[in-house]
């Protein structure tokens, strides 16, 4: 039985972080009914686990480690076929209106999202912590691999995207 | 697109990206709190069909009460069951018409601490207009059964068995008496739990759900977000 103060603490937590949430589940489902989905699946399991968390530790990681897993198990478990893209022309982080920014901007962001829709889950977890500007050790935390392993993959991903840029241009 | 372009590039396509999305749940925030506040109005639908019926039996009671005591202003004691239970009428005429006033005020558009607000004492006035409705009873059954009798049966009850007069009033005043000591019992602050019962179970199941979609709505608000 949880008290009524780690309830409030753990929404207050979770309404800080939402962002982070939105920002997995904007990487690993396409539609919004996929993604409130894949919100809604997260937060039970972070509610499940905050028992576990050690406050000494930053929230944001553990977030990340919990999000991350639940969103690629989602996206790798059966009978998932609502996780796919709708159509081969869907793309992850579907916003409403996108328009505000300039021509180049957008190309750019384009360029980020059709990028992402070609990587497999734990590529694009590892991209998604990157352009986070999580540190190393907090990337290897997050993804239980090497720090050494986080920067090979890193390069890799790096490497992936200058082909993909001259492949696509 | 730039063939040079490298991952560190992305992380300002990356932001942009943050940004629109910060925008959309804000939207998507909105949209859900103004589903929510809809959902208030429908919860509070019974109330408001409550107080109604109040209203028109009050004024019913009100116009019987008036013509009861004008009929009988030669008797002493049925000119004042008559004059009683008009009064009591007002009185419950005025706690319902207030109860839907205080409801109808209620502004949806305003900021929703200010709505949370506003909910308190519209659950504070249901919850003391009820007592003043209802406890009343304790006493009040016999100037209107007195009323009922006549009216009815053409049977003076109160001079055909005037001990149920003093009984009646002996036993109402214990019981209002009783009454008042445990909720002074019940709302003592040592007992926390059991005032907010209390209070919950007084303050009508509508009001009370009402409130907790907009103490909901108020602590997203408060809460900071990302």
């Amino acid at each position: 039985m949880r008290t009524d103060s780690e309830t409030t603490r753990f929404n207050a937590l979770l309404q800080e972080n939402q962002l982070l949430l939105r920002k997995v589940a904007g990487m690993y489902a396409y539609t919004e009914t996929d993604r409130l989905d894949l919100i809604q699946d997260i937060s039970l399991q972070l509610w499940r686990a905050f028992p576990s968390y050690d406050s000494g530790r930053r929230f944001s990681t553990w977030m990340y480690r919990i999000a991350l897993n639940v969103a690629i198990s989602n996206l790798r478990g059966p009978g998932n076929p609502a996780r796919r893209p709708a159509s081969l022309e869907s793309l992850p982080f579907e916003v409403v209106d996108p328009s505000e920014v300039g021509v180049e901007e957008n190309d750019r962001v384009l360029l980020l999202r059709r990028f992402i829709a070609d990587l497999d889950p734990l590529d694009r977890a590892l991209l998604l912590l990157y352009l986070e500007e999580t540190r190393h050790r907090e990337i290897a935390e997050v993804l239980g691999i090497s720090e050494s392993n986080v920067s090979t993959k890193l390069m890799r991903l790096k490497r992936r995207l200058r082909t993909y840029i001259v492949a696509n241009s | 697109m730039n063939p040079e372009m490298e991952l560190e590039d992305l992380k300002g396509a990356w932001t942009t990206l943050g940004v629109q999305l910060q925008r959309q749940n804000a939207l998507d925030l909105a949209q859900a709190n103004d589903r929510r506040l809809r959902s208030v109005v429908r919860t509070l639908r019974p109330v408001v069909l409550g107080q109604v019926v109040q209203t028109i039996v009050a004024v019913v009671l009100m116009v019987w009460s008036a013509v009861f005591w004008v009929e009988h202003r030669s008797v002493l004691h049925l000119m004042l069951a008559g004059m009683i239970m008009q009064v009591y009428a007002v009185v419950v005429l005025v706690a319902g018409a207030r109860t839907l006033t205080l409801i109808r005020r209620i502004d949806y558009a305003v900021p929703v601490m200010e709505i949370d607000a506003t909910f308190e004492r519209l659950r504070q006035w249901y919850r003391r207009s009820g007592m003043a409705v209802g406890l009343p009873w304790w006493l009040l059954w016999m100037p209107f059964m007195t009323m009922l009798f006549l009216g009815l049966f053409g049977v003076d009850m109160i001079s055909e068995s005037p001990s149920v007069l003093w009984i009646g009033t002996v036993v109402g005043t214990a019981g209002l008496v009783a009454t008042w000591a445990f909720h002074r019992w019940a709302y003592h602050p040592d007992r926390p739990h059991l005032a907010r019962r209390m209070s919950d179970s007084t303050a009508g199941r509508s009001i009370v759900r009402a409130q907790v979609i907009v103490d909901e709505l108020a602590t997203d608000e408060d809460t900071p977000k990302a």
